[in-house]
């Protein structure tokens, strides 16, 4: 903490006074005496040292707090920064103009693997995510292979939705919903499968999918008094599916119902209230 | 210019009443103020390091930065790329039962046996790639090289220097 122009002189003038030869040689009061001049014009450029170095702490404190460390959690944050089309500043990570529409990738989630990073990416809004294109793709592993830290190794995936297949028997208020789940006053023809897609569209990107939080949002769903869920299956690429026990961490980072009509059975019967 | 930037001598002179300003009580001041001066140098070379450095991370962009910043000012040719990441082959014993195929020539299926400095993981984790023409420039260092890479990068990542 810098102190004072006059503290430092009154430092100096102490100094003086507490000096046997100085202090009866030194006697002048004057404010313009000479020897006080040089006192001031020395503490003044003590000063604008110990100001100096009161700022550089200010600065480099500001520089180090911005800095973050190079966690899984920031290389989600910098792919997500890259802007297809655009140029990086000549040595630096940033761009000179930042424009959100072309912020292609949207969703990029970082998780560890043997030897690196896969980075998981899509493109999109939720609810209709899609898979990075094949040009912007390229572009954004040359980003990637710049930003990344030096040895670091990134294997980065986008792919299309993991394909979700789900029955349930759905016992429904009779005085709510008809045998086709559709409401009574006409205003929903489709809650329950409604229920189910906001489910989907509202996880995280590589969220994970459980049986337990869907069967909380199809019975949160009014009408709807047992969600019970038959099977739940999932694939990604050609894989066969498998069923879901309990959860699921999707492989390209998002679930979706492919084709509605074969992937999602709903048989509705009716059941009384049960509270 | 910036809040940094301080002529003492300057300053001496506006900080002395204008019938004073003399040569011989000017050259005086000056005097008293060069430790002043002196450590006012020390800490801007300290504090144009210290910037250089909190503003290099590991980071492929800034580590080519500090690089070329170095050895290739103008050209700027010095580039870092991944190491190489081919796996090993493994052979094992008959009782083990994993044949390893070899194929003829015209099935066109070569397998490749790698060398222990091509095998990811094995080898390392990054390139320098060096232009052979900037390894003749005049202040080309390759131990001061080293050692630049080993304050920037990331911990336990490894590397080779190669003329290309």
């Amino acid at each position: 903490m810098a102190r004072t122009i006059a503290q430092i002189q009154q430092a100096l003038l102490d100094q003086v006074a507490a000096d046997s030869t100085l202090s009866t040689q030194l006697t002048s009061t004057s404010n313009v005496a000479i020897w006080r001049l040089w006192t001031f014009v020395v503490a003044v450029c003590q000063w604008t040292l110990e100001k100096l170095f009161d700022q550089l702490k200010i600065d480099i404190t500001t520089i180090v707090t911005a800095q973050k460390p190079h966690t899984l959690q920031w290389y989600g944050t910098i792919a997500k920064a890259f802007q297809y089309g655009y140029s990086l500043q000549t040595d630096m990570d940033t761009y000179a103009v930042i424009d959100p529409t072309a912020q292609v990738v949207t969703y990029a989630v970082a998780v560890p693997v043997t030897k690196g990073i896969r980075l998981k990416v899509a493109s999109g809004t939720a609810g209709s995510l899609t898979m990075v294109g094949t040009p912007q793709l390229t572009a954004f592993t040359a980003y990637m292979q710049l930003v990344k830290d030096a040895g670091v190794r990134l294997y980065i995936t986008t792919g299309n939705p993991d394909s979700l297949k789900l029955s349930l028997n759905i016992y429904y208020n009779a005085l709510v919903l008809d045998s086709n789940g559709k409401r009574l006053d006409g205003t929903d023809d489709t809650p329950v499968q409604d229920a189910i897609n906001n489910y989907l569209a509202n996880l995280p990107f590589n969220g994970l999918y459980t049986n337990f939080a869907l069967s909380n949002a199809i019975a949160a769903v009014d009408g709807v008094v047992i969600p019970d869920l038959l099977y739940a299956q999932a694939n990604y690429g050609a894989l066969p599916y498998v069923d879901i026990e309990h959860e699921y961490n999707p492989d390209s980072g998002y679930l979706a119902i492919v084709t509605p009509s074969t992937d999602r059975i709903l048989n509705f019967i009716a059941h009384t209230p049960i509270n | 210019m910036s809040v940094y930037d301080i002529d003492y001598s300057v300053l001496v002179k506006i900080l002395v009443p204008k019938q004073l300003r003399k040569t011989k009580m000017l050259a005086w001041l000056n005097v008293l103020v060069s430790p002043v001066v002196y450590i006012y140098n020390l800490f801007m070379a300290y504090r144009y390091d210290m910037n250089y450095i909190i503003a290099h991370s590991p980071q492929v962009c800034y580590m080519q930065a500090v690089l070329n910043d170095a050895f290739d000012t103008g050209l700027r040719r010095i580039s870092i790329v991944d190491g190489p990441d081919e796996e090993p082959l493994y052979i094992y014993e008959t009782a083990e039962v994993k044949e390893v195929p070899l194929y003829v020539t015209s099935e066109a299926k070569p397998i490749a046996l790698y060398t222990d400095a091509e095998i990811v993981g094995v080898g390392p984790d990054f390139e320098v790639q060096v232009p052979t023409i900037v390894t003749t420039l005049t202040g080309y260092n390759e131990v001061y090289m080293a050692a630049l890479l080993d304050q920037f990068k990331l911990a336990g990542k490894t590397y080779i220097i190669k003329h290309t």
